[in-house]
């Protein structure tokens, strides 16, 4: 398994944390990831629930089971990624690399890595309406980065493309600047996204590379 | 797959910026809602076989010594084959002899391993309990501390199994 040391940041301490990327993910890994999240996820709900929070304010990816989409990364075209602490799983991504091609005008037709699934621990997500702050940072904006960095290295210039939850939509556009290409019929009418690979090179360029 | 290009860690002040993002976003989920995913519905359970374990029992207790997969299988006469597809998770009749012979030259008990490979049935539930924390722990990259820790530990419970404690 391909693995490097990249570094979170604890929020409530402030301290650099070095902790461990992988990049070959196996089904037995995010089957594992999932058994020590969903406790989290119970205990979220059940704090939701008790403070009243309205469930459109509720985080839109509570009920995942990451158990349902291990299976995919049997697939040769599945790429999983992790983001592993010593006190666990703090991120999963599942990357798909085949049958996806830009929709945008510029590259229309040429392949890009897709993002079926991205997700952090239950822990590290902060609540506005349960006041509570997420363990650590950065974990979405590094697994982003590697999808980038796959599409490089998979010779498709860092074009990705995904369907962002609405929750996530301005985390993507907004801050990272993906063109929006609009909400897809065929995925719920999820927001569909894209990075350009002028928009990749950009965000290598900057320090993301 | 095309090669690798070499790359290098992000910036200090890029990883500043995302770090602020995260604070001002707060959610970074990707993928779709529950509803069309059938995530609601009990997910298929995929089991964390015995097979699996013993795959990263073999492996990590390998690399601890410095063996590659050629040495191990030549100092254990056993076929390279044989070595593979332990550590490569296939679903293949493991020889009796095979696992012996791997136990002797890895130091590992013999009898758990043999439950692991599935030649035998003894320890039941604290081996699965300890099989199931080991692999929630160890990684098949390079043995970090965290992995050696964790293969001290489950290789102690082997042992403790193995002498009925």
């Amino acid at each position: 398994m391909t693995t490097s040391c990249v570094e979170l940041l604890e929020r409530e301490t402030g301290a650099f944390v070095a902790v461990d990327l992988h990049r070959e993910l196996k089904v037995a890994d995010v089957v594992l990831a999932e058994r020590s999240w969903s406790s989290k996820r119970a205990d979220l709900m059940a704090a939701l629930l008790k403070e009243n929070v309205p469930r459109a304010q509720w985080p839109q990816s509570l009920h995942w089971d990451w158990r349902a989409k291990a299976p995919d990364l049997k697939l040769l075209e599945a790429r999983g990624f992790g983001i592993h602490a010593e006190s666990g799983s703090q991120g999963l991504m599942l990357t798909k690399n085949t049958r996806h091609v830009t929709r945008l005008k510029d590259d229309a037709g040429k392949p890009l890595v897709y993002v079926d699934f991205l997700e952090t621990a239950p822990w590290n997500w902060s609540s506005e309406p349960l006041k509570v702050r997420g363990r650590f940072g950065r974990i979405g904006s590094l697994l982003f980065r590697e999808a980038v960095l796959h599409s490089r290295d998979e010779g498709f210039h860092g074009r990705v493309g995904l369907h962002a939850l609405p929750q996530s939509e301005a985390f993507y556009e907004g801050h990272f600047g993906l063109t929006r290409i609009g909400p897809d019929a065929s995925k719920q009418g999820l927001v569909y996204l894209e990075f350009t690979r002028k928009q990749a090179e950009q965000f290598l360029k900057e320090g993301g590379g | 797959m095309k090669p690798a290009k070499k790359q290098t860690g992000p910036s200090r002040d890029w990883l500043q910026r995302q770090a602020e993002a995260e604070e001002k976003y707060s959610s970074m989920s990707v993928g779709g809602l529950v509803s069309d995913l059938g995530m609601l519905k009990p997910p298929q359970e995929v089991e964390i076989s015995a097979k699996t374990v013993l795959a990263r029992l073999v492996e990590l207790a390998r690399r601890s010594r410095g063996m590659s997969r050629q040495d191990l299988a030549q100092s254990a006469e056993v076929g390279l084959d044989d070595v593979a597809s332990i550590e490569q998770c296939e679903d293949r009749e493991l020889e009796p002899r095979t696992v012996h012979k791997l136990a002797l030259v890895l130091k590992l008990p013999e009898s758990p391993l043999m439950e692991l490979a599935g030649l035998v049935h003894c320890h039941g539930e604290r081996l699965g309990a300890a099989a199931v924390r080991f692999a929630a722990l160890s990684r098949c990259a390079d043995l970090s501390k965290e992995e050696q820790r964790a293969l001290r530990e489950f290789v102690k419970t082997l042992s403790e199994l193995s002498t009925g404690e």
